[in-house]
């Protein structure tokens, strides 16, 4: 059976590099080689630590040289929708910004605000200021392994969600069911069967009309100090008792026929929506559905009822006894055996090497294993900003790999996340293999497949091989070969495959005493252009197969 | 098989003589006849599926004229005027009559042609209102009853991959592309998915189809042997899978892309045009994909879905613009190019919406909405009357009228020639006894049409090789005379280039490969043959009186020879230094004493070596010729 009995012997090389690649966008080799002398317990402690420091506090305007975010060009009028959801460009800094930040974080804080990201699905494409999208991260950032409930009140008073589900139209005199379906629907317990009409099992459409009912009244607010969060720091939207219903409102039996009494002043409106998400989060589906999300985001897509039974539940369990808090839920099935494929035979999930790397994994890993130097946003920030972020980033291998960072194209989050049967196979399809297995030619070259230009960084091959902590013998190619393949590749490879890359791609056909006298030649006269030629093309190889699109 | 995939010189050869390229060429005759409404134009039939995404707003695109007040009620700051509105039809009965959104001018002309079909009160029982489940129920067939709300494969995908599983990733002569093709959202869609090994569609979401395979072809490499029987290995199937689906076609989708081209129609540059335009692209070009989605969004107007000084501009307006406008451009562009026989057109959208407005002059989801069908040979009119605007709950339209699957099922049946063997394994024989009568009556395929098998016809008896097929030639008369232009027309998308030195007495063994070609000829445009040949005959060097000058030539080059008395035919090619046949116009031709002389113009050649190939059915000749 699955098990999530705490794996508790030493992790070694290849389950470090599978428990990195899970929970880290900044995958490199030496993290790997420190884990892998870890226990998980061990490893979890390091992993779940308070997240570093923020490489930049906030994004560079390139046309300027300095910071932005706090003094922003325009400040609308909060009923101009138009306004609200204008200044493109700077939108696209902030995505790059946030990219960057996401892919040097060493901990697994930026993967657990990119699911919730993938949770509570917004985008900064049609929605919202450049400085909405910002703060909206930022509490998803803070609230990466803190409390689940919480956090789904603080994004219900969020400026972006505000905006981006219409709850900034939702007022007692012309309700607006928008973001009351989806909370209920994709972002806590969860639409069950439909076993009547209007029914779902854990909600009624009745339901989502006294929601919006609750939501009432809660609006967007420009960025003035009187709507900053205390609990947060960050800017938040408003209450108005005026636009709110203050009436009682009747649930259906899915939850038990609680029945909210209605708000009598302002502050009381925060008592009515604790009520509210307090009745939504005492159903115990509330935690199994999420805890079904963690599960495919962070294991495996399939989840048959031996996983339900055995992984879930209990998972659900903790969860729900923990108020909801999210760190003893992740320790608990990132040190499980089932995570390490160590449980009990018969357990029908493998798990290791059974997920298809998102578009950003892709890049991360890529970027973060090769040491790619990015484009400093405070120096270079055009380089950073405009060639990197906005040529490459948003025009290129997002756009080709059906990936938008941070603008999914539905609230129910990408694809990946969300469209069964397929899950993580909606990454790798005829339109995504070309920027996919371009990639390592993309960063080696410095030039954009389809579009043109350049990335405004380029992959060293050869600083990358030549600094003992990546290749422990450069001049052995066959050492290059296999500790690149070890470390890219979730599985290690048969011999075949390792010949294949060694001898028709780096070596092409060439002796191993040829590499090591090129490699010495390249030492003694700092002349590379021999040794780069091979290297660059083993990189573009390794990353241009089906086993790096996997981890 | 019947040769209609193939050699299909039809019994119009006579009627208005075309040129196929700039060189006259052999005339084969039809091998056999067409037949009216047979298997052959059913499987050159195709559909193109246009999901609304979002949850298109059906009461402000099919207005209820006789509810008017009422609508109007619901609606106070959103309601289309009704000096704005384009009342449609005014022959139907009172109750049955609409109004089109006023930015539907193109479907409006296209109802007046009888090319539109608009069926009210669309959609299934106890109505999803989410996005994500309602579109998945409306792509895999399903509804809200338990047995069917989780479905897992799509619609679409069980109806190809039963009627095209022994050739999907394994083109064939007569298929020698995907099934099914997707355009615009760059998710895959649920609607093409099963669990068959290979997958229904080929998604060309975002790429360019000129160039896919130049850059897929830089791609991949050696495949891992080994791959482990573990979730790992099943994974890297997939990739390996999705690999070869996409390396098989992806020549072919760029081949027939560049072979194509649309007709002088200027579409407008939208969403949704750019698909459909590519799409009439690759049917010039020859592509006989069965299946195309095409993708629109942005429907989930809960906000500002018109404009507050004017309820007929704004953001449903647009959306509708787009809509009515590309199909007509694509209509229109398909009748040019002669291509509007093969195709139709069916719409959906995963909801309608709310009979009244919210107050953020927007709609919330809603239950039933119209969809659309259009198409040359469609049954035209409204189907069906307007929905009740008094009976609500939840603020939206009670009843349905029609489930959507007797759309779809009429459109596979009656359109798409399929059986009921099919209907079955797509999940839609229930609807199969209800299914609308959406199709022309002279127009509906006649029955169950299955794949042409190899050796249907006795022209392909060579079983051993798929590629190299036997075929019977009966030589035509003697054309007029090559002063004439010796001509032919082709009738079908599916017809022959001639390869240099071909020669194909009976019973000859010929190679048939893939073809490259468009050409134009006196400003007529020709169809895209598909199949080409290649000689495999030695050549036989007994011309004689043949001679082509000058040589080298700058401008124009003339080939001239003199044909025996026992020669019905000569052919005469230029081709490039690989062989690969060059097109280039006839600026004259004459004859005397017995010889035939063709000037052609080769101003425009590059530099470098060509041939000049003469052949009959009897013998052959290659020249060589430099270009200065």
């Amino acid at each position: 059976m699955a098990s999530l009995t705490p794996k508790t012997s030493v992790l070694g090389k290849r389950l470090a590099a599978h428990l990195l690649r899970r929970t880290c966008f900044n995958y490199t080799k030496q993290r790997v080689d420190e884990l892998a002398t870890k226990t998980p317990n061990q490893a979890l402690n390091e992993l779940m630590a308070a997240p570093p420091p923020l490489q930049l506090t906030e994004p560079i305007d390139p046309e300027t040289g300095r910071p932005w975010i706090n003094t922003p060009e325009t400040i609308c009028d909060p009923d101009d929708l138009d306004c609200l959801s204008s200044g493109f460009s700077k939108k696209i800094y902030v995505m790059g910004y946030w990219f960057n930040e996401l892919i040097h974080d060493n901990t697994i804080n930026m993967k657990m605000a990119f699911f919730l990201h993938t949770n509570f699905s917004t985008s900064w494409l049609n929605t919202g200021r450049n400085e909405n999208s910002f703060d909206h991260h930022q509490l998803l950032r803070q609230f990466a392994l803190g409390n689940f409930k919480t956090l789904t009140k603080k994004i219900t008073l969020d400026n972006l969600m505000l905006l981006y589900l219409n709850n900034h139209q939702n007022r007692k005199q012309a309700p607006n069911e928008n973001y009351a379906r989806e909370l209920l629907e994709l972002f806590t317990i969860g639409k069950g069967p439909q076993i009547g009409d209007g029914d779902y099992t854990n909600y009624t459409e009745d339901d989502v009309k006294e929601a919006a009912r609750v939501l009432t009244g809660f609006l967007y607010a420009n960025r003035e100090a009187q709507y900053i969060d205390s609990d947060t720091g960050l800017y938040a939207g408003r209450s108005a008792l005026s636009l709110h219903d203050t009436g009682d409102k009747t649930f259906s039996s899915a939850f038990n026929n609680t029945v909210i009494t209605g708000a009598t002043s302002k502050a009381d409106m925060y008592r009515e929506l604790d009520d509210f998400l307090d009745m939504i989060f005492d159903q115990v589906e509330t935690a199994r559905h999420i805890c079904r999300k963690l599960y495919r985001h962070f294991v495996h897509a399939d989840i048959n009822d031996e996983i339900e039974r055995d992984i879930i539940i209990p998972l659900a369990n903790t969860f729900k006894n923990n108020n909801y808090e999210l760190a003893p839920v992740m320790a608990r099935l990132l040190k499980s055996q089932h995570f390490y494929n160590e449980d009990d035979y018969g357990s029908t999930i493998q798990v290791i090497g059974g997920m298809i790397k998102s578009p950003l994994e892709i890049l991360a890993h890529t970027i973060r294993f090769f040491d790619v130097q990015l484009p400093d946003q405070q120096t270079d920030s055009n380089a950073f900003y405009k060639t990197f972020t906005s040529g490459f980033l948003r025009n290129t291998f997002f756009d080709l790999t059906g990936f938008m960072l941070n603008a999914p194209d539905t609230v129910a989050s990408y694809p990946a996340y969300h469209q069964a049967p397929q899950w993580d196979c909606n990454w790798f399809i005829s339109s995504t293999i070309i920027p996919r297995y371009k990639v390592g030619q993309m960063f080696t070259t410095n030039r954009r497949v389809l579009t043109g230009g350049t990335l405004g960084t380029q992959l060293d091959s050869i600083a990358y091989i030549q600094n003992p902590a990546n290749i422990s013998n450069a001049e052995d190619a066959t050492v290059v070969v296999e500790e690149m393949m070890e470390y890219l590749f979730p599985e290690y490879p048969s011999p075949d495959r390792v010949e294949f890359f060694l001898n028709d791609i780096f070596l092409e056909g060439l002796s191993v005493f040829n590499w090591k006298f090129e490699w010495i030649k390249y030492l003694d006269t700092n002349n590379d252009s021999d040794v780069r030629i091979p290297t660059d093309a083993l990189i573009v190889a390794l990353l241009g197969t089906p086993e790096f699109q996997l981890m | 098989m019947k040769r209609r995939e193939f050699l299909n010189i039809s019994a119009k050869l006579s009627a208005t003589p075309l040129v196929l390229g700039s060189v006259p060429v052999g005339v084969f005759q039809p091998l056999d006849l067409l037949q009216a409404v047979d298997c052959d134009t059913v499987r050159d039939r195709i559909l193109v599926v246009i999901q609304m995404r979002g949850g298109n707003d059906g009461i402000n695109t099919i207005i209820p004229i006789e509810q008017y007040d009422t609508y109007s009620n619901l609606r106070p700051d959103i309601r289309i005027r009704q000096q704005d509105y384009i009342p449609l039809d005014s022959t139907l009965p009172l109750a049955d009559q609409v109004a089109l959104h006023p930015s539907m001018t193109g479907i409006k002309s296209l109802y007046d042609s009888g090319y539109a079909n608009i069926i009210q009160g669309t959609g299934y029982a106890s109505h999803n209102r989410s996005h994500f489940k309602s579109t998945d129920l409306y792509l895999t067939g399903g509804d809200s009853r338990p047995e069917r709300f989780n479905l897992q494969e799509g619609w679409m995908g069980k109806y190809l991959t039963h009627v095209y599983e022994q050739i999907i990733a394994h083109p064939q002569r007569f298929m020698q592309d995907p099934v099914g093709l997707q355009f615009g959202n760059k998710k895959p869609s649920l609607g093409f998915h099963t669990f068959h090994e290979h997958a229904a569609a080929i998604s060309m979401s975002g790429q360019d189809p000129a160039g896919f395979f130049t850059l897929i072809s830089e791609v991949g490499q050696q495949a891992p042997m080994q791959i482990p029987n573990s979730d790992y290995g099943d994974k890297l199937n997939h990739i390996l899978g999705v690999e070869n689906d996409t390396n098989t076609y992806a020549k072919r989708i760029s081949d027939v892309f560049n072979c194509g081209r649309n007709s002088d129609i200027d579409y407008p540059d939208t969403y949704l045009a750019n698909q459909l335009k590519t799409v009439a692209r690759l049917m010039h070009g020859g592509c006989k994909t069965k299946v195309y989605l095409v993708d629109m969004t942005g429907f989930d107007n809960h906000v500002n879905q018109t404009d507050a000084d004017n309820t007929a501009t704004g953001a449903h307006q647009r959306l509708l613009e787009q809509l009515s406008d590309g199909v007509k451009f694509f209509m229109d562009d398909l009748e040019a190019m002669g291509l509007a026989e093969r195709a139709a057109i069916v719409t959906f959208s995963e909801f309608g919406r709310t009979a009244d407005q919210n107050e953020s002059r927007g709609t919330d989801h809603g239950t039933v909405s119209p969809m659309f069908v259009f198409g040359k040979n469609i049954s035209p009119g409204v189907t069906g009357t307007n929905i009740n605007l008094s009976e609500l709950d939840n603020r939206a339209p009670t009843g349905f009228q029609y489930d959507y699957r007797r759309v779809f099922t009429g459109l596979l049946r009656d359109w798409l020639g399929v059986g009921d063997d099919t209907l079955m394994a797509t999940g839609f024989t229930p609807w199969a006894a209800t299914a609308l009568p959406l199709i022309a009556s002279q127009k509906i395929a006649a029955e169950a049409c299955p794949l042409p098998t190899q050796h249907e016809n006795s022209v392909f008896a060579n079983a051993d090789d798929p590629h190299t097929f036997s075929v019977t030639v009966p030589i035509p008369e003697h054309p007029a005379g090559v002063t004439n232009a010796p001509a032919m027309e082709l009738t079908d998308c599916d017809y022959v280039v001639l390869a240099p030195g071909f020669h194909a007495p009976e019973g000859s063994n010929l190679r048939i490969f893939p073809s490259l070609c468009t050409e134009t000829f006196d400003g007529q445009q020709l169809r895209d043959p598909k199949i080409e040949f290649e000689a495999i005959l030695n050549e036989h060097d007994d011309f004689g009186e043949i001679e082509a000058y000058p040589n080298p030539f700058i401008d124009s080059i003339t080939a001239s020879f003199k044909p025996n008395n026992d020669e019905k035919n000569i052919n005469v090619q230029i081709t490039d230094n690989v062989g690969k046949l060059i097109r280039i116009p006839i600026v004259h031709s004459y004859s005397y004493s017995g010889y035939y002389n063709l000037i052609f113009d080769g101003s425009n050649l590059a530099k470098g070596v060509y041939y000049v190939v003469f052949f009959s059915e009897k013998r052959r000749k290659t020249i060589k010729v430099l270009k200065q």
